[in-house]
């Protein structure tokens, strides 16, 4: 059953080759929904394999874990693996109807996105992380600037590089450890790692935080961020702020924890500086969110104040915060891309103006909103409200009481966007035109929000789901002996 | 295991979306009545809690006060859905106000700070949606700002607890004090953080403010008895009581009004409340009761003339006494209930939250109460008495809305005749009877005597509140447009920004070693 | 001597990274990132380098081989950084078509 892993690494890319023959360019949605279904029977056939604190680790071509590349899988990876898979899923879905120049290419890019992110999330090699992470960016460059227009471009070039710059520091980071150990395998370099000079230890940390951080759009390097999104076309904002930033904070707190463990990076002081890092984010996301005109841009400086709460509550380094950001994580990519998606089919060219009495020409469109607002405000009885009070705990706990009341007040924040946005979709306009969405479309933001409602009120059994995925991220043991095994 | 009725009302109001919509208000009716009937006559001894998202949920803590109260606010639905019987409203409305009276019935019983939050959030939430419902779209904004300030406080003193006692226990520990203070007082709407009372309640549909009146606020009141069990502040009710007074007296709308008349009465719950004596304390949760049946019926009485005479300015109503007797005899009473004047009932729970007070807080309670009457004796004489001016108008009363005044009326009556004479004697006393008696009686003849000066007086020391949240609002929006002016959109700059964090970070690891 | 090749890597990618933060021309912003990526494949070719080793393919009387890992690696890097250079070079075509100019600073549509 194992080689279903390599199913799921490789199977966008045969259906995003499928694409580009005849069946694939006539009916391209299909094609691509059918991969991505597949994807998913895949991961939950996994998932049944998997027992309780399992790790399947899968060496490519027999080679073992010092020379070979292997593939591990355990239940953080595969909620990673499902939360991608999902919103790829929606994303086509939405899109399926949406007026796109040649859809397969955009269909096959949307695949290969999914395969980059997929394969960031199995790799346990560093170097194959790193080539993973540049085909996942190198597609997103090219989905931000698809439809050619004049701020895409500019999007996409910036985009490029910012992105460029982060790579390079985690190609270099990658290289340093390779120079240190002589291994590539995340499990093979830790020891000696480890024993490094204090130096080496310090610069590799800091190229990979830096590096990731520009992917996922962390405070200092998250400008890029506001302006590549707001060029996307809504679904491909959807698909990267949904699942990509969340992948690239995967990846960092991954290859760190395996790396040099918990208990060495809270000595170092690390989280402390990303917990403030963090707080950057929020105040910078919330803030610039606020006053702004186009609806993407907002919601994308509000994904940007979303990123700090996640890295707050891994950085505090406790059970409670990281149960809460993979939680996050969770919620906030699934909330924010139903707003994209709502950006998408509620506005005329992005304008908040042309929200204007919204809620007289699609009630259920309207009211939609409002629920996904207030998630992400965090006012229960929605999915973001848990999240937020398990990472607010978790930093209490850990004695960052004012990151912790700092994420408190950003809901605050939050509501000084959203409710001018309510109060301009509530008034009443002279256009009497009422919207007609296709019905996928509606169907997948009407899905989006059962989901978020459902997910309160299941907590208690999602609960214990992402406290083994947290202990996976927390205690990497049965991680390091899956992969050590091998040999 | 023990269901609140506040959990069955979230099942029941569920209902209101699937059922035929000429059945909702009877469907209304018979859940509410039903919750009623559960509270009042079989009341659950016992708790039920469990776990939820890795923490113990305790929903449902049998205490006699507890369900004192739920009674008081299931009673208040019942009253509230025949008042809206006869009205057209979608099914939006009947869903959110039934949400909105299961959010505060479940509120009253939980004793964890999880689902305290979580109910403390939903009573707002609700409102904010009922309101946009409405169409009102623009009131929302003041009041959720409030509200939700008042969540993040709250929130940060369950965290700040939570992190002291690693406990989910609703009273809070010292550290969380200012807080939960702040955040209780915002709930409670006391001077000077009413401004969200004055921009939603005076300005909402008649009938959404008939149920906001009934909740929105004494739910504060019963969590400053949850949460700051220990803290004893008693004196800050009664300047309270007396200030908010001293604003009511230069209202002219109705509304508003009455607005200020809740925070002068929730002066005294804080009062009673912040005595820590076990008598008070009873007396406070009885006034809370009795607040719930005068205030409900004023803001009917009010809501009834802006209907029949297009404007709750008491001085262009005038007189309105005359042509509906009914309306008369129920204001008459609700003013008599809410000056404390026996038999009726504010008498009775004034009396009993009095009688462990210290003097200083007493005097000022009674200075409160002679203030409460002068200005009634304005309402009643204006709205009233005085020479008619619209004569024409239609004042007729739907069955429903007669059966809301008359019951609500014989509630207050019922309220203070039936306990002082079978449960608490010694409220009968000479002195507390001479002293509400003289009380109403100064107040009536004040009014009668120099009101005019009253109300120079009045304006005089109530300065306006300088808008605080405006000021703040404003320096938000300037730190905005400064942080925007950094993001000039040129690549180089944030490369820059970037490869320096990079420089800094690595800086800071080296140093920190 | 090893020092000075670290300090060579570092002093590369500094120069790159300081030459995207000042030059304007598209085209020599990319040339930037080039040099930036060409110091890490220096840094990579370094660990793969053994003093006295000869290239690494297995013949009968030869000790010594330069590691062959790395080697692979700057490979895919040097493949990688081709095909975003191309993408970037294929941007800046279409950006020039758009906006009509090479200067970066006047790619400022979005901002604030």
């Amino acid at each position: 059953m194992n080689e279903l892993v390599v199913f799921v690494l490789i199977y966008p890319l045969l259906f995003a080759v499928a694409l580009q023959n005849r069946v694939g360019k006539e009916n391209p949605y299909k094609v691509g929904i059918t991969g991505i279904i597949m994807g998913i029977l895949a991961l939950v056939l996994l998932n049944n394999t998997l027992g309780k604190g399992e790790v399947i680790a899968y060496p490519v071509g027999g080679w073992g874990y010092l020379k070979g590349i292997v593939i591990a899988v355990d239940q953080l990876s595969l909620l990673l693996g499902g939360l991608i898979h999902f919103i790829g899923l929606i994303t086509l879905l939405f899109s399926s109807k949406q007026f796109i120049l040649k859809p397969h290419i955009f269909v096959s890019l949307v695949l290969l996105c999914i395969m980059g992110l997929n394969g960031m999330v199995l790799t346990a090699d560093l170097f194959n992380l790193f080539v993973f992470l540049e085909l996942a960016s190198l597609v997103s460059y090219a989905l931000v600037g698809y439809n050619k227009e004049a701020e895409g471009l500019e999007g996409a070039f910036k985009y490029v590089l910012m992105s460029f710059g982060g790579s390079m520091l985690v190609l270099w980071a990658t290289a340093l450890v390779y120079g240190i150990s002589g291994s590539l395998n995340i499990v093979g370099a830790a020891e000696a790692v480890r024993q490094a000079p204090h130096f080496l230890q310090i610069t590799i940390i800091v190229m990979y935080v830096s590096g990731f951080s520009v992917k996922a759009g962390l405070f200092p390097a998250h400008a890029w961020k506001a302006d590549a999104y707001t060029a996307a076309p809504a679904p491909v904002g959807a698909l990267l702020s949904g699942a990509s930033s969340k992948v690239a904070i995967y990846a960092l707190f991954r290859v760190l924890s395996v790396l040099f463990g918990w208990s060495m990076l809270s000595d170092m002081n690390l989280g402390v500086i990303l917990a403030t890092l963090g707080l950057g984010s929020i105040f910078i996301g919330h803030m610039l969110a606020f006053g702004q005109s186009r609806l993407k841009r907002l919601l994308t400086y509000s994904s940007i104040a979303h990123i700090g709460y996640i890295i707050i509550g891994l950085s505090v380094f406790n059970m409670l915060g990281t149960v809460g950001a993979l939680f996050h994580m969770v919620n906030h990519g699934l909330l924010k891309a139903g707003l994209f998606y709502f950006a998408a089919v509620a506005t005329e060219n992005d304008e908040i103006g042309s929200l204007k009495g919204l809620f007289r020409r699609s009630p259920g469109l309207a009211i939609s909103f409002v629920a996904m607002a207030l998630g992400m405000a965090g006012v229960p009885p929605l999915n973001g409200f848990l999240s937020k009070w398990l990472i607010v705990m978790g930093a209490m706990e850990a004695g960052f009481y004012i990151h912790a009341a700092v994420i408190v007040i950003a809901g605050l924040m939050a509501l000084f966007y959203y409710v001018p946005l309510v109060q301009i979709i509530f008034t009443p306009s002279d256009e009497k035109q009422v919207l007609v969405l296709e019905r996928s479309q509606m169907c997948v933001i009407k899905t989006v929000v059962a989901i978020s409602v459902v997910l309160f009120f299941i907590g208690n059994w999602v609960y214990p789901v992402f406290q083994e995925v947290a202990s996976n991220l927390i205690y990497p043991d049965g991680y390091i002996d899956a992969i050590l095994n091998l040999n | 295991m023990v269901l609140s009725g506040g959990i069955i009302l979230f099942i029941c109001a569920l209902g209101t979306l699937v059922i035929p919509k000429r059945f909702l208000s009877q469907y209304c009716l018979l859940t509410t009545a039903f919750i009623f009937v559960m509270h009042w006559f079989l009341p659950q001894q016992g708790q039920f809690s469990f776990e939820f998202f890795g923490f113990d949920l305790e929903l449902y803590v049998y205490h006699p006060l507890r369900q004192l109260v739920a009674s008081a606010f299931s009673f208040y639905a019942l009253i509230f859905f025949i008042y809206v019987f006869g009205e057209q409203q979608s099914r939006w409305f009947y869903f959110l106000s039934m949400m909105h009276v299961a959010a505060a019935l479940s509120f009253l019983f939980v004793n964890d700070s999880l689902s305290f939050f979580i109910f403390w959030e939903l009573i707002a939430v609700s409102v904010v949606l009922l309101v946009l419902e409405q169409g009102y779209h623009s009131l929302i904004s003041t009041y959720f700002y409030y509200q939700m300030t008042s969540a993040v406080l709250l929130f940060i003193g369950i965290g700040i607890t939570y992190s002291v006692s690693n406990s989910l226990q609703l009273a809070v520990v010292p550290a969380a004090y200012p807080f939960v203070i702040l955040a209780v007082c915002i709930k409670m709407a006391i001077l000077p953080f009413h401004v969200w009372m004055l921009e939603t309640y005076p300005k909402v549909p008649p009938t959404l403010a008939v149920l906001l009146s009934g909740y929105g606020t004494k739910v504060g009141v019963f969590s400053l008895w949850l949460l700051l069990p220990n803290l004893k502040f008693e004196v800050i009710g009664g300047i309270v009581a007396v200030v908010a007074i001293l604003y009511a007296f230069k209202q002219h709308s109705i509304r508003r009004f009455l607005s200020f008349h809740i925070i002068s009465q929730i002066g005294y719950m804080i009062a009673g409340i912040g005595s820590l004596s076990t008598t008070s304390v009873t007396g406070a949760m009885l006034h809370i009761v009795n607040h719930i049946i005068y205030k409900g019926l004023l803001f009917m009485i009010a809501g009834i003339l802006l209907t029949k005479f297009g404007t709750d300015n008491m001085l262009e109503i005038r007189g309105a006494g005359r042509r509906s007797p009914l309306l008369f005899v129920s204001a008459i009473v609700a003013a008599a209930s809410i000056a404390g004047m026996p038999p009726f009932n504010g008498y009775f729970s004034k009396t009993l939250l009095t009688q462990d007070l210290s003097s200083i807080t007493y005097y000022l309670l009674t200075i409160a109460t002679v203030g409460t009457a002068i200005s009634f004796s304005k309402f009643i004489h204006y709205t009233f008495l005085a020479q008619e001016k619209q004569l024409q108008t239609d004042v007729s009363l739907p069955v429903t809305w007669q059966i809301t005044l008359i019951s609500l009326s014989f509630t207050c009556l019922i309220l203070g005749i039936g306990p002082a004479l079978f449960w608490q004697p010694t409220v009968l006393e000479f002195k507390p009877l001479l002293t509400s008696g003289f009380a109403v009686f100064a107040g009536i003849t004040l009014f009668k005597w120099k009101f005019e000066a009253i109300h120079h007086i009045a304006v005089l020391i109530t300065p306006e509140t300088a808008s605080v949240s405006k000021k703040i609002a404003f320096i938000y929006g300037k730190a905005v447009i400064r942080l925007r002016g950094f993001h000039t959109g040129n690549i180089q700059d944030y490369l820059l920004w970037f490869f320096a964090s990079f420089v800094l970070i690595w800086i800071c690891m080296f140093l920190w070693i | 001597m090893e020092l000075v090749i670290y300090l060579t890597v570092a002093g590369l990618f500094f120069l790159g990274a300081y030459g995207l933060m000042t030059q304007h021309n598209l085209i020599k912003l990319i040339i930037c990132l080039n040099i930036m990526e060409a110091a890490l494949l220096l840094f990579l070719v370094k660990l793969s380098y053994r003093i006295g080793g000869t290239f690494p393919i297995i013949r009968s009387g030869v000790e010594l081989y330069t590691d062959p890992v790395s080697q692979a690696l700057s490979l895919t890097a040097i493949v990688i950084g081709a095909s975003t250079t191309a993408l970037l070079l294929a941007l800046s075509v279409l950006v020039y078509r758009e906006y009509g100019t090479l200067d970066v600073r006047q790619l400022r549509r979005l901002r604030g």
